[in-house]
């Protein structure tokens, strides 16, 4: 197979190497596009299109964008962190949550 | 207005006139001398000034010679710190006998003499009338100084060209291109010798990025005092002043005596290497962590004036991705930094976006791993240095494809021999700016596409040509088998047939395959 493809091909010593940037629609090189293609891992967040989309405030945006991803300093995460307080909200006494806080 | 310009009736000297602002160098700057002139220009009397750099931009590349690259289309800022790398790592590997010579220009763009610049466009080749319009807007411009917000009475300067002025970088460009030429002659002469004749036919004599200079000749005597006598012309003829205490000596291949003798002849300091160049730093031997601690300081200075307590979370988001993230971004053009600068840099842009320029202890809330990811996939898209790093070093790779000819092209290329991409992958010891390159070449092969010709830059097992990825993944099985794995297309091309090496002969049906 590889074999038969090669017949394809033919070697000039005339004419040299072209090379052409897949990444970028004009075909050359931006540094951009290459740190895009390398930094995508391949997982989209649902929301995160939303948020950032959205014409709210820059730290409306980041409150929203801790939420959705369970970091903001609620009792909860902030006890598993080794935090020297009682993690209780402090209205009902319940563990303090983002679900309980919010919703 | 433009059509009068034209005809060289318009009585420009009516518009021409700017504001110097004092803008200081350095902190608490009490002296005049820590001060940098800057001269605003009214919009008016721009108009026409880009005009003409407009027009003087096209021209530029070619009048301007090789070694210069400033401020013009095409070249980098890099490409001149490329030379100087090489060159150092060439004299230091092959125990040659050389000179750096760092020059610093005393307020440089100020001091230029006005008919000195009229003269050089003339033996130039610029058409009387360019001339007249050029010498139109430098000369009859009257200035006045603002201090505190006051401005002083305009009067007339009589040399210099004024920063700010969209034109300034180009002349000041052909101005310094003088010294390049005299330098030039001086070799083709034989008065002096440039460095590393061996890869560059007639060696190396000068690199220059706008005003700062960097002149390289071997050792001996005779081209030393004859550098002298060079410099004191150019000086005399331009105006341009050397300040010989900034100026830094390197000498390579000599014993601490001779160096120290050699400096005095020249009458500047014995630098100490690594030296900086251009913000980079440059030495004959590997750079270490310590090294490059400057960059970590700079995030760190940058943090303190606005303190971060009256931020909000989004709005140093963004401060961190645009002021802290892009002060690296330079000098990650061209070194591979190592992880433990990158670590410093990170948890100052953490630290500073978690808890802002406070002291008190706020705790992370999310990775850095994730808060670094692109905004769409569920991060705050501030900056993975080490990917930009890496990105930004493949451009070189890219570069290099090109094949340009551009001085640092030539000078990898006869240093590096034979086939360049190959040898880029496989640095020699103490290359430190090619040593990222090994695993540049996976990022490569991402988004670069070879048209197969010659086929001496593309490699068969790694590159993207015959299919949209790279044979070795394409036909996994069969380059497990390979004997060259790093092997070129061309090296496979044998008497107008394909000839691939394996360590043992293939079975019928993996040949098939």
């Amino acid at each position: 197979m590889l074999y038969d493809e090669l017949q394809h091909v033919s070697i000039d010593e005339n004419i040299p190497d072209k090379v052409s940037w897949a990444l970028d629609k004009t075909k050359m090189f931006t540094t951009k596009s290459l740190y895009k293609f390398l930094s995508n891992i391949g997982m989209s967040s649902r929301v995160a299109g939303i948020i950032w989309k959205c014409k709210i405030p820059l730290k409306i945006k980041f409150f929203l964008w801790q939420t959705f991803n369970n970091k903001l300093p609620v009792g909860l995460s902030l006890l598993r962190r080794g935090w020297k307080g009682d993690g209780k909200c402090c209205l009902c006494g319940v563990l303090e949550t983002i679900n309980h806080i919010l919703f | 207005m433009f059509q009068d310009f034209w005809e060289g009736e318009l009585d420009i000297k009516r518009l021409n006139f700017g504001v110097i602002t004092l803008v200081p160098k350095v902190k608490e700057a009490n002296s005049i001398k820590q001060y940098r002139p800057i001269c605003l220009l009214n919009v008016d009397f721009k108009c026409f000034t880009k005009v003409l750099t407009n027009r003087l931009v096209p021209i530029a590349q070619r009048v301007v010679g090789k070694n210069q690259s400033g401020f013009i289309r095409g070249r980098n800022i890099l490409d001149g710190i490329v030379v100087l790398h090489e060159v150092i790592h060439e004299l230091h590997t092959s125990h040659k006998k050389g000179l750096v010579l760092k020059i610093d220009f005393e307020k440089a763009y100020d001091k230029v003499n006005w008919s000195f610049l009229e003269q050089v466009m003339e033996k130039k080749n610029f058409p009387q009338k360019w001339i007249q319009w050029v010498m139109n807007t430098v000369r009859g411009g009257k200035v006045c100084i603002n201090v505190n917000g006051e401005r002083s009475p305009y009067f007339k300067t009589f040399r210099g060209l004024r920063q700010g002025d969209p034109l300034s970088p180009i002349l000041f460009n052909l101005v310094a291109d003088v010294l390049g030429i005299l330098l030039d002659k001086a070799i083709s002469k034989g008065h002096l010798r440039g460095v590393l004749s061996n890869l560059i036919p007639g060696g190396i004599s000068h690199i220059q990025y706008a005003d700062d200079t960097v002149i390289l000749i071997d050792g001996s005597d005779q081209s030393i005092r004859n550098l002298k006598l060079i410099l004191y012309c150019f000086e005399w003829l331009s105006g341009l002043r050397i300040n010989y205490h900034k100026s830094e000596v390197y000498v390579f291949g000599a014993h601490q005596v001779e160096k120290e003798r050699m400096a005095n002849m020249l009458n500047c300091v014995l630098g100490e290497m690594p030296m900086k160049y251009l913000g980079i730093p440059i030495s004959n031997k590997h750079l270490n962590t310590s090294a490059f601690s400057f960059l970590p300081q700079k995030l760190y200075k940058r943090l303190d004036p606005w303190k971060g307590k009256h931020l909000t979370s989004g709005g140093r988001q963004i401060l961190s991705n645009t002021c802290l993230s892009s002060i690296p971004l330079y000098c990650m053009g061209f070194y591979w930094l190592q992880d433990g600068v990158h670590k410093k840099m990170d948890s100052i842009r953490a630290n500073f976006l978690w808890q802002g320029t406070e002291d008190k202890f706020r705790y992370h809330m999310a990775k850095w791993e994730m808060v670094s990811r692109p905004n769409d996939q569920g991060g705050l898209g501030i900056i993975n240095t080490r990917l930009m790093n890496d990105c930004l070093l493949v451009k070189w790779i890219w570069k290099i494809l090109q094949e340009l000819d551009e001085l640092w092209f030539k000078m990898l290329k006869s240093k590096y021999m034979r086939v360049l991409i190959s040898s880029l992958a496989n640095p020699k010891e103490g290359l430190s700016f090619g040593k990222g390159f090994k695993k540049l070449n996976i990022s490569l092969s991402g988004g670069a596409n070879f048209t197969v010709g010659r086929g001496n830059n593309c490699s068969f097992w790694h590159d993207c040509w015959l299919h949209e990825v790279p044979l070795k993944i394409y036909y996994e099985d069969l380059y497990r088998m390979v004997s060259h794995p790093e092997c070129v297309v061309g090296d496979c091309w044998v008497d107008q047939d394909w000839i691939v090496q394996f360590r043992r002969a293939l079975s019928s049906e993996e040949f098939q395959r």
